[in-house]
């Protein structure tokens, strides 16, 4: 995957292009606003990391300049910014996703993996299959193996949200963020008490495990 | 009543009362006076009425003392003389004898000195005459004569005064009612401006001023004085988000980069008792950085701008989410969750912080209520405000740290060993209040309830 990364900051350029080489990314770094809107617009990356605060022209900026001039690459904001108005900020101006540093390498490469698969996939069908599982979501039900799945509304939406990432590592905060639209983290582990339980619904009594955990990162879904 | 109610709120504002003060004073001034008036213009004429029934008593005595032709006769010389007064001679029985005016012997009985009588049964007058004034003489032989004057001028003149009395009494009174009015709703008009950009204010629009008017009159001044502080207000204000602002950049950068270190070393360890140690580092950092989160929120919330964001949320959707998601947790902690919501409850306000605010309540249970079997979540509606209840029959707090425990940083295991940061409900707290709630800490029959209400939309 080539990565553009908007960062005027080089130690923490250096250390996210460290970061993500062994996930097999190619990272360039643009060292403020003007030099990342030209990498981007002549560029040809399947994804760009933008920090905020840049000298010069802001990360808002850039990103709103190559949208208007028509550039749909998708675009992750890394900032200090965490504010509550900061992150519509950062979604009006044509983000696809906003993280706050400090950031956790592992949740980083997840979010950018969900990102440019967005850009690729077709929007999701009626029915989900993965292996023997399969989820209507007209009819909001779940099967597996021939035999009927009950399952509570949040553990439908997990299930819905990990079979539409399949084959993805999901992170606790992709499943915050985008499942229960809580943009903090509570200090209760409600997501592994849902995923637990999710588990022991469609998992249980079944051959082949296809909910993984990645300790550290997050879960997948996915037949081995 | 609303005009008992419109009365009595009238009656607080101050110009008002001041005003209408002003006004009684001047009317029992007016009062004084017309009293004078009228007092002195009551004796100056029946003195002047006393003295011409006099002179016509000395007259009509010396003349019977000369000719000795008796009253009757006398009385009917003076009349064909033409006096211009009133006359009547009475028999030692009462009957009348002679004069130009009849008086029934009831009327004769009652009158004695000089005294001014009105038109009356028994007391016929010519039609122009609406009142006399004169007085009585009896003679030894018990023959009596009355002699008196027209006295309607009097009367008139008297009535005359009381009406332009009245007249001046309901002016001044109308007069300043109007200007108690006028004077109230002035001051009335510069307190509510006041009170919108207070209030303004503190829905979060810092920028907002108190308008002047070029009368530099005392709420100019004291508006004056008032804008200067909201400028002060303002620039600390500023200040505090500039600072904190830096804190976010200055000091979460070195730390995110520390833990972007800590996360790459721990990629080339093999050795699992150094990525043991590196774990456990970036476990801490971690929950250095999440205080530091909820103190930037905390500031957040604190500064009231988020209100200006508020839009209606769903209080029931969004409750029976957390219901649903708190249920396992507590049930892997060997709580029984009950949660009951009535349905349609909306409030007007920022979903990601309401859903911090009861986040961070559950939290507490699974995280403090040490020993609870049981916890539930009400959630209802009472005259224009939801109330809810979060209810454990864990161990509770401690005497006296109810008031304790919603300051920042206070945490009451001492020695630091549970999880927590000491923020959690000193957040819940600013975000209800940012919400115009209020929360409250009691202990229950076991554990610990927290009630909270928040207006409804």
């Amino acid at each position: 995957m080539r990565v553009l990364l908007i960062e005027d900051d080089p130690k923490a350029a250096a250390n996210l292009r460290a970061g993500l080489a062994p996930e097999g990314h190619e990272v360039e770094v643009a060292v403020d606003g003007r030099a990342g809107l030209l990498a981007a617009a002549a560029g040809n990356f399947d994804v760009l990391i933008i920090d905020r605060m840049l000298p010069g022209l802001d990360g808002l900026g850039v990103l709103r300049t190559l949208r208007g001039a028509g550039v749909h690459t998708p675009a992750l904001f890394l900032t200090a910014l965490g504010g509550l108005d900061d992150r519509l900020d950062g979604l009006r101006a044509g983000g696809d996703d906003y993280m706050v540093k400090p950031y956790a390498l592992a949740e980083l490469s997840a979010r950018l993996s969900a990102l440019t698969r967005r850009a690729r996939v077709p929007p999701p069908q009626v029915k989900l299959r993965v292996g023997d599982l399969e989820l209507d979501r007209t009819t909001r039900t779940v099967w597996r193996a021939g035999q009927k799945i009950e399952l509570k509304p949040r553990e439908y939406e997990v299930l819905e949200y990990l079979l539409r990432h399949r084959g993805q590592v999901v992170t606790k905060t992709m499943l915050l963020e985008d499942v229960w639209g809580f943009h903090f983290t509570p200090q209760t582990s409600i997501v592994e008490a849902q995923i637990s339980r999710l588990r022991a619904k469609i998992d249980q009594g079944f051959a082949a495990p296809l909910i993984h955990t990645y300790r550290g990162a997050g879960y997948k879904l996915d037949v081995v | 009543m609303w005009f008992e109610g419109a009365a009595r709120s009238l009656w607080r504002i101050s110009g008002f009362r001041l005003t209408l003060l002003g006004v009684l004073v001047s009317l029992a001034g007016a009062l004084l006076v017309f009293g004078i008036v009228h007092h002195a213009v009551e004796v100056g004429w029946r003195d002047q009425i006393d003295e011409r029934v006099t002179a016509a008593q000395t007259d009509i005595l010396g003349d019977i003392h000369r000719n000795h032709k008796g009253i009757a006769w006398n009385v009917q010389a003076t009349l064909a003389e033409g006096s211009g007064l009133f006359y009547a001679a009475l028999a030692p029985n009462g009957r009348w004898q002679a004069g130009n005016f009849h008086l029934s012997s009831a009327v004769a009985s009652r009158w004695s000195g000089p005294k001014t009588l009105n038109r009356q049964p028994g007391l016929p007058l010519p039609p122009h005459v609406l009142a006399i004034r004169g007085t009585a003489l009896r003679f030894s032989n018990g023959e009596r004569l009355f002699i008196a004057a027209d006295a309607s001028a009097l009367l008139t003149l008297k009535s005359l005064i009381a009406q332009s009395f009245l007249a001046v009494f309901g002016t001044i009174l109308a007069l300043g009612l109007l200007i108690s009015l006028l004077a109230a709703r002035g001051t009335l008009r510069r307190v509510d401006q006041f009170a919108t950009t207070l209030h303004d204010i503190m829905e979060g629009d810092l920028s907002r001023r108190i308008p002047l008017r070029s009368s530099h009159d005392e709420f100019d001044r004291l508006a004056a004085e008032m804008n200067q502080m909201l400028q002060r207000l303002q620039e600390l204000m500023e200040n505090l988000r500039q600072v904190t602002n830096d804190i976010s950049h200055d000091l979460r950068s070195p730390l995110a980069r520390l833990r972007e270190h800590l996360e790459l070393s721990r990629a080339r360890f093999t050795d699992p008792a150094l990525a043991a140690v590196c774990d456990e580092a970036v476990a801490q950092l971690d929950q250095a950085l999440g205080i530091f989160a909820a103190m930037l929120r905390l500031a957040e919330v604190e500064s009231g701008a988020r209100r200006a964001h508020f839009t209606l949320v769903d209080l029931s959707a969004l409750l029976t989410l957390l219901a649903e998601s708190y249920e396992p947790v507590l049930a892997e902690h060997g709580i029984t969750f009950q949660a009951n919501i009535a349905p349609a409850l909306n409030v007007h306000g920022d979903r990601e912080l309401l859903a911090q605010l009861f986040v961070n309540l559950l939290d507490n249970i699974t995280l403090h209520a040490k020993g609870a079997a049981n916890a539930a979540l009400h959630a209802g509606m009472k005259s224009g405000w939801v109330e809810l209840c979060i209810e454990d029959d864990g161990c509770g707090l401690p005497n006296g740290a109810q008031g304790r425990i919603l300051q920042r940083f206070v945490r009451l295991d001492t020695a630091r060993q549970r999880p927590g940061h000491g923020l959690g409900l000193p957040l819940a707290q600013a975000i209800v209040a940012l919400h115009g709630g209020r929360l409250s800490l009691a202990e229950g029959k076991a554990g610990l309830t927290v009630r909270l209400t928040l207006p409804a939309a």
